[in-house]
Parts: C-alpha cells; structure tokens; sequence
C-alpha cells in the first residue's frame, strides 16, 4: 500500500498544508464571533487580577475573603456597565500595579513581553546559521571518509541489536535504497574500532 | 533522640569531607586504597542519613516536643500517618530528606556504575559527597531538625492543613528526589570531563541515571498538579507560580539532555552541547532550591522566610563557576566528529527539539526574574504570573508536541522526500479531517481545535510507525501481538520513548479542554434547593460535621443529576483548623473521560447568613463553586503511561550497561564490553 502511495503523492505535500491553513482560518472565523455572557467575562476577568493578600494566586483561584469581594466588584462593575480598562484601573489604584497578573504592555513592563520573542527570533536565527555551518563543515570532513567518523560512535551494533538493526535495516530498504550500503558500512566499522579500543581499556 | 541526631549529623558531614578529599587525593596519587575507602565512606553516608532520619522519625512518633522541628510541625491532634509528611513538611527535615534521599542514590548509582567508568568514578564520587557535604554543614550549622525548643511545651504546633492530603506522601518525596537526583547524572558527567574521559565514557550512565531521575520529576509533578487540583479550591492544577516554574525549568533541561543525548549516542555529535545541558539541568535546580528556600520571590509552596536563601545563592553560584572551569578546562576534547548533513534530518529535528524545550526554559526564567528586575530598576513591585506563561509558552509547548509527531519519523543523516510522504501524509490527512471535523460539529474556540489537531497528527504519527513495524513483523510470520511486542522490544529506549509521548499528548488533551471549556459558577443554595449548570442539575440535600481535636470539618451532601437522571452523590468538604486560622477544602468531584463535575464549598452559612466556622448554628444555606472541567480525567491518566514508558526505555537490555554483578565476576565478553543500550 505504501508505495501505491507514494507513486500518487509527488505535488500533494504544500496543497495539503494550505488546506490545513485555509480550515484553520476558516474555523477561527466561524468561532470568534461568538458572543460571551456577562459571567464568562467576568469569570475571565478573575484570572487577570492577583489577590492582594496570598502569595502568588489570582482573585480565582483564593478563597480569601478580600478576593471573594474583589470576585464581587468585578461582577458589580461589569454590570453597571463599566469597561474592562476601568475595572483593572480601579483595582490598580487600589492595590498598585502588582495586582495585575501580567504587566501592562506599555512602559518598562512592556519589556516582559518583548524580550522573549525577540531572544528566541534571534536564538533561531543563530541556530539556523550554527546549523549551516556544520553542514559546510561537512564538505571539509567528507575526504575523510567514513573511517574516522565511525570512531565516534562508541556503541552501535551488537549481537543482542540484531533485531533491532533488522528494523533499521528493512526501514532504510523503504525510505532509499541508495542509503542501505553506507549505513551497514558505518555499523560494522564501528563495531571493529570498538572492539579495539575496548581491549585497550580493559 | 536530639543528641544521637545531632551527633550523626555531624558524623555525616566528617564523612562527606574524608570522601570528598579521598577520593580526589586517591585517584590523583595513585593510591587505590584511598579510593576504595573513600568509596566505603560514601556508602557509610547512607547508612548515617538513615540513621539520622530515624531518629527524627522517632522523634515524631514519640511526640518529643523538645525539640522545635517536631513542636513546630506536629501535634497529638493531627491524623497520626501524617507524621510521615510532618518530617519533610518543614525546612530542615526537608533537607535531612535530600540528604537521605541524595546518600541513597549516589550508592546505588556508585554500586551500579558501569565498569568501563571505573577510572572516573574517583571525581564523580567526589562530587557527590561533595554535594552532600554542602547539605550537612547546612544541616549541622544553620537548619538543624535537632534544635531544642526553647521552652516546654506539651502539645506541638501541627502539620500545615493543605498538607493533609494523601498526595503529599509522595509528591515531595518524588520531587526533592528528582531535583537534587539532577547531581547524579551531572556527577557522572563531570567526573569523567575531570578524569580525562572526553569522549562517550559517562555516556549511558548519566543518560540512565538521567531518564531515572527525569521520571521521578515527571510523576512528582504530575501528582503535585492532582494535589492541587483536588485540595487547593479552584479546580486549577498548575499556575505558573515560581516554585512550580524552578521545579519545570530543570525538568525541561533535564527532557532537553535525554533527548540529545540520543544524538551522542548514535551519532557521536552534540557532545560539548550535552555537557552544557547537564550543567544548565543542575544549576537549574540549584536555583531552585535558592527560591524554595528564602529566595526573594513569593509563592504559594515555599518554606517561608528563611535566612538559608543566601547560602544556598551562593551554592548555586560555587556549582555554575565550578561546570564553567571544568567544562572550559575540557573545552578542546569535546568537539563533534561528524558535521550535519541535511536540515531534514533526525539530528536537525533533535537541534530544534533542545531549542524549544531552552526557550520555554528562558521564557520561563524570564518570567521569574522579572519582577526583581522591575524592583530594581524602576522601583516598583510587579506581578508575572499566568497570563504571561500561558501566551508565550503556549504556542512553544504546542510546538514542541508537533515535533513529536515529525522528528521521529525523520531518518539520521538526512531525509528525502519519499520519506517525509511516506510518513507524514497520513498524520496530516487525518490532522486536517479532524480539524474540519471538530468545526462542522459545532466546537468553539480556533485555537484549541488547532491543538487538538496536532495531538491526532503526532497519535497518527506513532501509530502508523507501530503499525507499519508490526506489519513488517507479520510478514515475517509474527502474530499481531507478538509483532508488536518484538518490535517494542527490539528497541525500548525508542518505543518507550514513543509511551512518553503518548502520556505527553494524553496530558495535553486534558490541558487542552480543561484550559478552554472549563465553566464554573457561584452559586449559594438553601438546604434542599437546585442549581442547574450544563446538563447538570445539583441539589444541595443535606450537611454534615465532625468536631476534631485540630479541626471542624464540614460537608455538604449534594444530590447529582446528570440529563435529569439521577447520578450519584458527592460530599465536598471543608474544615477550618483554628490552630492556623485556616481553611482547608476538598473538593466533590464526579470524574469521567469526558468532563469533571467539580464543585467546593467555600462558604457554609446559618439563617442569618454569617459564616459557620466553627459552632455557630445550624446551617442552612451554603456557597458553593461548581465547575464543569472537561477532559480533565486525561490529566491523570497521564501519570500512569508516563511511568510505563519510562520504565520501559529504562528496561536493562541483555547484557547492558547496568549489571555490575556480572561484569565484576566475568571478565567481559565482547559483547558485554560494548555496553550498549540502544
């Protein structure tokens, strides 16, 4: 079946991935209109304010009486129509800026929110060029030829992996024919060196 | 009982140093003696903890409130089999429990080191003791669980209330376990940069060691979050609180090291990265003992204000120089051998792999650092909780779980693109069927659909390798089963890997719906009166209350309809312990695959609507939170797989790295000698 398969599939792979892109948009479309009660605002809004007096929990999650109260207010407010931006106003007034449960997007708070996707912009940026280099060093190593690498992998074969060579064996036969040679080279060469180096060490 | 405590104590701490000294000096000087005696003094370590802890716990049995850590953290009142949970609830006698804990594993991990490592062990051993010296001079100098109390008293303090939960026996254990069992696999690995042995020699020792100890991190923290679930009152089980982030982040490091480890170990690359890795996992968890104990930052779980902060800051610190010098010191010996060869590769899935698994931990680490970072520059007091964590880490996590269905599937060295049809086709066809599928039924929220599309792409993912191996075997002439059962067998370490990951996607399930259709709801009932949330129908039918010597406990008796059946009955508890002025709940929770009813008590009241604490009236009315959690039976079952998967990647293969009784007495055949795992 698997080659039936793979004789029917050379163009599908980007198709399938703006599907999967279209679907998504289409699902966000559809579900991000619905409408929300007051108690559900509410109840989101819970989880945005710290309670002033526990460590570390949200007004939702303390049982303490002043997050009961503060629980109250909210549902006060948002009935007399008050906006959210007023509410957390109110409480920041109140109890300073540590009774948000995230800091404010503006300001020096602002850099809370920055500083990570711009690291990891930068962190994949680098991976990206740490990887190139490593496949240019690759160019460089290939007159070494398998030999010496194969030292570096200490432990590959025994007798005991048969089965499991066999696997990796029989999945090589699918994925490429061409690749089936060289990989049971590397093996039983590293297999020899171990053999070596291991009645030197013992 | 003090004394004898005392004393061994400081027996301990002699003996830390001798061993430390000894073997650093016998393995230097060639003195072999000195190393076997410094070995024997290590082991001498574990029975002295053991003896030390004894007496503690005899302490606690015998109700000796002589002496502060006993008054301080039991009483006569409190249900007896908490004593067990009285003798690490506390500062000091959570680090007599690390000390035991840490003696323990460094002998079993000396007695089961593999033979090849035999030149190395000398400095993994000297680090350990070296380790547990630091936990003894804290414990004889600064915390010690012996100190007298100061007066007499006949009744103690007794044991924190959140604590009286049956989860409490294990998860800390598991945790404190996990966290300073990080040395292990370090020591290993350090020991070896230190003897010279740069190549793979600490290899499979510290990548077992490693998966033990990750294992006892993973279901430590999955029976916290069941903990806090069920006794902490608002149907959450993590928040991103600091104590629970310095527990994930050396968690991540330490799931970041098993996996490029595998990278070492097949490919002989990744090797200096791996060092770094094991060195970031440690410091790691140092750090977060400095913030469980007296660190500057509040939360929910710590020991409280403890002048133990700066000490353990500055261990921390002495561990970071000390991986700095000698990874430095080894810098040139642990270069790769081989270059990448393709973007497309399992080595390359693995590199993006430890770069999302180190960007949650940053990410993370950040979000804990930042509020000391805004104190400090602009003098105001900040809050980084939840919503922070949730948006940043969110979409890193669920990225992280997507690589779980490609990276696998990706051959060493380089894919083609039959390949990555052959095997990523199906995934994605199903993905994308179950996403439309989820939208055509109605299911709100486009984000969570999206995830729960990934989780069937990564499911089908596996499922197709198992299946396809299986088949593979049946030809062979294997049944079903018994191809199956080859095939997993033919390599634990992958396919308990692949366990893993299902308990991962199981995890996420849970995660996933309880985190976007959770509902809940106030609601105050009069005795015999209804509340409809849902499907259900709840009826507040009755009370009940047992007056102890530490606590009044209540409960309501709540009638549950499901579609206007009848469908059992819960007894959400609460009960308020004067002694701490404290309030401890117990939620009624009716559990399924596909939703929790969850409902607490936060309020009983009498007729004229004041709080009943304690006495006061007959109640009649109570206030109750109700929420629907869907899924979050998923979260649990989670634990179970977790741990079959590791035990399964952990499984000794014949003849492995593992077996010291037989090495020793043999000498090695050529296959014994290769040592391999994988």
């Amino acid at each position: 079946m698997a080659a039936v398969l793979r004789t029917r599939r050379s163009t599908r792979r980007p198709n399938l991935l703006y599907l999967f892109i279209a679907l998504t948009l289409i699902v966000g479309a559809a579900c991000g209109s619905s409408e929300q009660t007051l108690e559900q605002q509410a109840s989101r809004m819970d989880k945005k304010f710290m309670c002033p007096v526990c460590p570390s929990e949200t007004i939702d999650q303390a049982q303490v009486q002043i997050a009961k109260d503060m629980r109250q207010i909210i549902r006060d407010k948002l009935a007399d129509g008050e906006s959210e931006n007023d509410i957390s106003q109110f409480f920041v007034d109140r109890y300073g800026i540590q009774v948000l449960a995230s800091p404010p997007t503006t300001g020096f708070t602002s850099l809370v929110w920055i500083v990570p996707p711009v690291v990891l912009g930068i962190g994949l940026a680098a991976l990206y060029m740490i990887l190139r280099d490593m496949r240019r060093g690759k160019a460089a190593l290939t007159s070494r030829a398998s030999g010496a690498t194969a030292g570096a992998t200490p432990s590959t074969t025994n007798d005991a992996l048969a089965p499991y060579l066999e696997a990796v064996d029989e999945e090589m036969r699918q994925s490429g024919p061409q690749r089936t040679a060289a990989d049971n080279k590397v093996s039983t060469d590293s297999a020899t060196i171990n053999n070596g180096s291991n009645e030197v060490n013992g | 009982m003090a004394e004898l405590g005392q004393l061994t104590l400081m027996l301990g701490l002699a003996l830390t140093v001798y061993a430390t000294l000894g073997s650093v000096l016998g393995a230097r000087k060639g003195v072999p003696e000195l190393v076997v005696s410094a070995r024997n003094a290590t082991y001498l370590i574990t029975a002295v903890a053991g003896v030390t802890a004894i007496a503690l716990v005899t302490a606690f049995v015998t109700n000796d409130f002589s002496i502060e850590y006993v008054y301080g953290h039991s009483s006569t009142a409190m249900d007896r089999s908490f004593l067990w949970v009285s003798f690490f609830s506390g500062n000091e006698g959570s680090l007599l429990f690390i000390v035991l804990t840490l003696s323990l594993m460094t002998s079993i991990a000396m007695f089961l080191s593999p033979r090849g490592f035999k030149d190395a062990l000398p400095y993994t051993t000297a680090i350990l003791a070296g380790i547990m010296g630091f936990f003894f001079f804290v414990l004889v100098f600064f915390a010690s669980p012996f100190a007298p109390l100061d007066f007499v008293a006949t009744e103690g303090l007794g044991i924190n209330p959140l604590l009286t939960h049956p989860g409490m026996f294990i998860h800390p254990p598991l945790q404190m376990s996990g966290l300073v069992g990080i040395s292990i696999p370090f020591a290993f690995a350090f020991g070896a940069l230190i003897a010279g042995k740069t190549r793979d020699e600490w290899l499979d020792a510290a990548r077992v060691s490693a998966i033990v100890i990750w294992a006892l991190l993973g279901s430590g923290m999955l029976l916290g979050a069941w903990w806090a679930y069920t006794i902490l009152g608002w149907g959450g089980y993590w928040a991103w609180d600091p104590i629970e982030n310095v527990a994930f982040m050396p968690f991540l490091a330490l799931t970041t090291f098993i996996h490029s480890v595998m990278v070492q170990k097949r490919r002989g690359m990744f090797r200096m990265w791996n060092v770094v890795l094991l060195s970031v996992a440690f410091v790691l968890a140092q750090f977060g003992m400095f913030i469980n104990r007296g660190g500057p930052v509040v939360s929910v779980h710590s020991f409280g204000a403890s002048t133990l902060g700066i000490i353990f800051l500055a261990f921390m610190l002495f561990s970071l120089a000390f991986a700095l010098i000698v990874f430095f010191w080894r810098f040139n010996d642990l270069k790769s051998d081989r270059p990448l060869e393709s973007f497309l590769s399992r080595e390359a899935s693995f590199l993006m792999n430890n770069f999302l698994l180190l960007g949650i931990v940053g990410v993370t680490l950040w979000g804990v650092l930042f509020p000391l970072a805004s104190e400090f520059a602009q003098e105001e007091t900040v809050t980084v909780s939840a919503p922070y964590f949730n948006h940043i880490n969110g979409p890193m996590l669920l990225a992280l779980v997507l690589l779980m269905g490609v990276g696998p599937v990706l051959p060493w060295r380089r894919a083609n693109r039959a390949s990555l049809k052959r095997w990523l086709l199906w995934p994605a066809l199903l993905a994308i069927t179950a996403l439309a599928g989820m939208a055509a039924s109605g299911l709100e929220k486009p984000i969570a659909l999206f995830s729960f599309s990934v989780l069937v792409f990564v499911i089908t993912s596996i499922g197709q390798e198992w299946y396809r191996g299986t088949m593979a075997r049946r030809r062979a002439g294997d049944n079903f089963a018994v191809g199956f059962w080859k095939l997993v067998n033919g390599n634990r370490p992958r396919h308990g890997g692949y366990v893993v990951h299902i308990s991962i996607l199981v995890l996420a399930f849970g995660i996933i719906g309880t985190g976007f259709y959770s509902q809940r709801e106030d609601t105050i009932l009069n005795l015999g009166e209804s509340f409809e949330i849902d499907n259900y129908r709840i009826e507040f039918a009755g009370h009940g209350e047992e007056p102890r010597a530490d606590r009044l406990a209540q409960w309501a008796i709540i009638n549950v309809y499901k579609d206007g059946k009848y469908a059992g009955e819960l007894r959400p508890w609460s009960a308020f312990y004067p002694g701490f002025n404290q309030v401890s709940v117990r939620a009624g929770i009716s559990t399924g695959p596909i939703e929790d009813l969850y409902i607490i008590p936060t309020d009983f009241l009498n007729e004229r609507g004041e709080g009943v604490l304690a006495g006061g009236g007959p109640v009649t009315r109570a206030v109750f939170r109700v929420s629907i959690n869907p899924l979050a039976w998923w979260l649990w079952m989670a634990g179970p797989i977790f741990i079959l998967g590791s035990v399964i990647a952990l499984w000794p293969q014949p003849a492995v790295e593992l077996s010291p009784a037989l090495n020793r007495r043999r000498r090695p055949t050529r296959s014994a000698a290769l040592q391999t795992g994988d």
